[in-house]
């Protein structure tokens, strides 16, 4: 019975490559789902002594296969030594990383294996019902997605893009197994002969190659403004490009031009920098992962495809950015967006508004977003904020990183409370939690994971839960000597009824996104990658309506829930009155039913 | 030296478009190209039967009967003979099916030296050229950018992220191509005269079945099925920032980095 998650580590020269880090962090959470173990298999001449390094990220088992054959890679040594240990342990799924390297190697063991293979994945995640592993990859360019299964072939194989999926935080109290395995090379497993080992120095340009780009435009000024595009790309690990204005000025050469008479490129990050963002330029670079403009002019069109955007000069701000660049590169600063009307960042999670609705993001991904003290404090201030902000109808909340909403409080900060700080950190969090269920907006919870405890009672406080399929909710306080005391056992009971609260709460045993969607704990589920989608959607839905009447709906049903019925009714009766008010939507909403019109609650209503 | 060139014919991905309204690919009127790390392969083929006297290349494709048209244009180029695998058991292959049905042929056309491109821009998997080479036993060099003819071997260049391998391989071998390793030429008016008189030879699962088990082929055969495809999201307009102090920008700008793992 074949068992466990399998990664192929990379190392060159010796020296550990970063997919392997990260493969280990995705491999964990799938063996969390499936309850198997992590197992990092380690090839290479002298690679032992970085066994320790992989368990302190995660994995739970090493294996090493350690022989001189192995120093340099050769497809046939390490397809051999890989096919070995595959035989041997017999895994449920093997991970390589979309390298030069693992795309070499991957394909040819899963021929001698004769097992399925998934090239370049970008997500990974179990299948609750099947267990099976469901392998998302692009295809047609990027143009198309597929979610690729193997589903009676062992082990389950693919090859995964490096820098999509998260490592852990490294911990060195992490404890595991290191193994040796034996594999018996010999001459004839050279079936190349490796002449010459040269390393690349930077070559002729190829900026379509490129992982991350800083490009300049006709604003950059000059020739030698560029010397400071490439300080940034080079601090960046990217290269530089420019818009044709730029080459057609001579400042740069023509095979660094990016647009429709250039080269179309598809990086991670495209820096724009005082690029207008003319249509034939924006066509080569539209693709690109994450796109960041800074620009003096606050209509340039490059703005239109930007997911962030800076009106401001280039001048002041290009050198400062390099500074702090060099700064978290020597000392890893965790860095946070700045207060400003549009986008207010702070520690902890991330404030900001699109397309008028706004997005409140638990930012702790490595800490599974667990709530502290800080991060309630931000929260609450958001909430503030909000309260008296009548240009926002909307509020959609969620978690950064893929893997939780909110996992949690922070055990760490409670752990030597006493009883008076026990008290106050629960009062805190019961205001906050209901100072949100109080907003005037509607506040949406776009679940995509992890939401246990305090992730939950956040959750509840919303009026609108969606979850991802792939998100599990709970409350596992009881396992810690400690009740839901952030509004948990009101509103859980409230919500599904006593006897499935006193359950869940009791055998702490995680839901499933189906199950909470059975009890009532979500109102919708969908696929993960279809969750943002579907949480705006349901935002814009809303706000389609009479915004007026859908508060006064809500306050009605917040209000009058905890009341007697018939003193509810009062409540009700009370916000359809307001309905009817001078400043209601009644009048404009049934006149243009009455005269067969679309009603347009933007406008003042007008009683003639 | 007995040279052949798998090709893949495959929609022109830079054409392709999605439908705004439903949000689905649109299949229909995309033109279809050979593929261009495949096309660099011909072109090396072509460089070293120059090279290296007695030579010939042979073109083969799998895919449905209009893939003619990709071996038609590579007889164009200049190749020697083209084959073309097709067969209705062959459909729904995944790339280990593939790979199964390519080397079966080619164990049957026989071979000194395969090249293949190293991946197809549709499907992006560069798996099927070492799946190949691992059913025939015999070495790969993948990701080629410099192949030169010696005694019974090559010497090929392999690029990396970070460095060059120079290697020398014995032949008979199996060298997966990237586009930096020739530019290809056009096809030649007598080029195009000569092809109409050849025939290409058309190789089906009758024709294969001594070198094939049928349940490792098409659809049944195949290990890794999709499930469903999507389109992705489209791009929705993110936060435009104004007012903020250089140190507020720089703090945004440091913040979205973290956020995509750049920094």
């Amino acid at each position: 019975m074949s068992k466990d998650i399998f990664v192929f580590v990379e190392q060159r020269d010796a020296k550990l490559q970063s997919v392997g880090y990260e493969l280990i962090g995705e491999a964990a959470s799938l063996a969390q789902d499936l309850n198997q173990q992590v197992v990092a298999v380690l090839i290479g001449d002298k690679v032992g002594h970085h066994a320790e390094e992989l368990i302190a990220y995660g994995a739970d088992k090493v294996l090493v296969v350690d022989d001189p054959i192995l120093g340099e890679y050769m497809t046939e040594p390490y397809a051999k030594a890989m096919t070995a240990v595959i035989k041997e342990k017999e895994p449920e799924i093997v991970l390589f990383g979309a390298t030069s390297i693992g795309r070499d190697l991957a394909p040819r063991v899963s021929a001698r294996i004769k097992t399925g293979l998934t090239a370049d994945c970008t997500a990974l995640r179990i299948d609750p019902e099947t267990k099976l592993l469901m392998m998302t990859r692009p295809a047609f360019g990027g143009n198309l997605m597929a979610v690729i299964w193997c589903k009676t072939h062992r082990p389950q194989m693919a090859t995964v893009r490096p820098g999509v999926m998260q490592p852990m935080e490294r911990d060195e109290s992490r404890k595991g197994a290191i193994e040796h395995v034996n594999v018996a090379f010999s001459e004839s497993d050279k079936t190349v002969e490796i002449l010459e080992v040269v390393k690349k120095t930077r070559t002729a340009a190829d900026i379509t190659q490129a992982k991350c780009l800083v490009s300049g435009g006709r604003a950059m000024g000059g020739k030698e403004a560029f010397g400071m595009l490439r300080e940034l790309a080079d601090l960046l690990g990217g290269d530089v490009s420019a818009s044709r204005a730029a080459v057609d000025s001579g400042w740069l050469n023509k095979e660094r031009q990016v647009g429709q008479t250039g080269k179309t490129v598809r990086p991670d990050l495209y820096l724009a920098c005082g690029i207008s963002g003319a249509i034939q330029h924006v066509a080569g670079m539209e693709n690109s992962g994450t796109i960041i403009a800074i620009n003096k002019n606050d209509t340039a069109p490059i703005f239109g495809v930007a997911d962030l955007g800076i009106v401001g000069d280039l001048t002041l701000i290009l050198p400062k950015l390099r500074d702090a660049i060099k700064k978290a590169r020597e000392k890893g600063v965790n860095y946070t967006a700045p207060s400003s009307e549009q986008y207010v960042g702070m520690e902890n999670i991330l404030y900001h508004v699109q397309n008028d609705i706004a997005y409140l993001t638990i930012n702790r991904p490595r800490q599974m977003n667990a709530l502290n003290r800080k991060t309630l404090q931000e929260i609450s201030s958001v909430a503030d904020k909000l309260k008296n902000d009548d240009s926002i109808k909307v509020l959609i909340v969620r978690g950064a990183g893929g893997r939780a909403f909110v996992a949690g409080a922070d055990i760490s900060e409670m752990q030597n409370m006493n009883e008076a700080e026990g008290r106050e950190i629960s009062l805190m969090a019961q205001e906050v939690f209901v100072k949100i269920k109080e907003l005037p907006q509607i506040v949406i919870a776009a679940i995509n994971g992890f939401t246990l405890g305090g992730g939950n009672e956040l959750a509840m406080a919303c009026d609108i839960r969606i979850a991802s399929s792939r998100a599990k909710f709970g409350q596992p306080e009881v396992n810690l000597g400690l009740i839901p005391g952030f509004t948990g056992t009101q509103r859980l009971s409230r919500l599904v009824g006593s006897g499935t609260a006193k359950q869940i709460i009791f055998t702490t045993d995680m839901l499933s996104a189906e199950e909470a969607l059975r009890i009532g704990l979500v109102d919708a589920v969908v696929p993960p990658e279809g969750l943002m989608r579907t949480s705006r959607d349901l935002a814009l839905k809303i706000m389609s309506k009479s915004i007026k009447a859908i508060k006064l709906a809500k306050k009605s049903i917040n209000e009058g829930m905890p009341l007697e019925f018939s003193q509810g009714l009062l409540v009700e009766n009370d916000c359809w009155t307001k309905c009817f008010a001078e400043d209601g939507d009644g009048y404009e909403g049934m006149s243009a039913f009455v005269e067969k019109r679309k009603a347009d609650f933007s406008k003042a209503p007008k009683r003639v | 030296m007995k040279i052949i060139v798998c090709i893949k014919q495959v929609p022109d991905t830079n054409e392709v478009e999605i439908d705004p309204v439903t949000n689905t690919l649109i299949r229909t009127g995309i033109p279809v190209i050979i593929n261009p790390d495949d096309k660099s392969g011909i072109e090396a083929a072509l460089d070293l039967r120059d090279k290296v006297p007695g030579s010939t290349v042979t073109v083969v494709s799998m895919g449905p009967p209009q893939a003619e048209m990709a071996l038609r244009e590579a007889l164009s180029m200049g190749c020697d003979d083209a084959i073309l695998i097709s067969g209705r058991q062959f459909g729904g292959s995944d790339t280990l099916a593939t790979s199964t049905i390519i080397s079966a042929a080619l164990k049957k056309i026989g071979y000194d030296l395969i090249i293949t491109g190293r991946q197809a821009i549709d499907g992006d998997t560069a798996q099927v050229g070492p799946q190949i080479a691992e059913h025939l036993g015999i070495p790969q060099v993948s990701y080629v950018e410099e192949i030169t003819p010696e005694d019974g071997a090559l010497i090929v260049m392999r690029q990396y992220e970070d460095r060059y391998h120079k290697i020398r391989v014995k032949l008979p071998c199996l060298l997966t191509a990237i586009q930096d390793l020739a530019q290809p030429r056009y096809m030649t008016v007598g080029g195009i005269v000569d092809t109409e008189q050849k025939d290409i030879q058309i190789l089906d699962f009758d024709a294969l079945s001594d070198f094939l088990d049928p349940s490792a082929i098409g659809l049944k055969g195949s290990p890794t099925n999709v499930v469903r495809s999507y389109t992705k999201e489209p791009k929705s307009q993110g936060a435009i920032l104004k007012g903020l102090t250089p140190d507020e920008a720089v703090d945004a700008i440091m913040a979205r980095l973290h956020e995509v793992h750049l920094i």
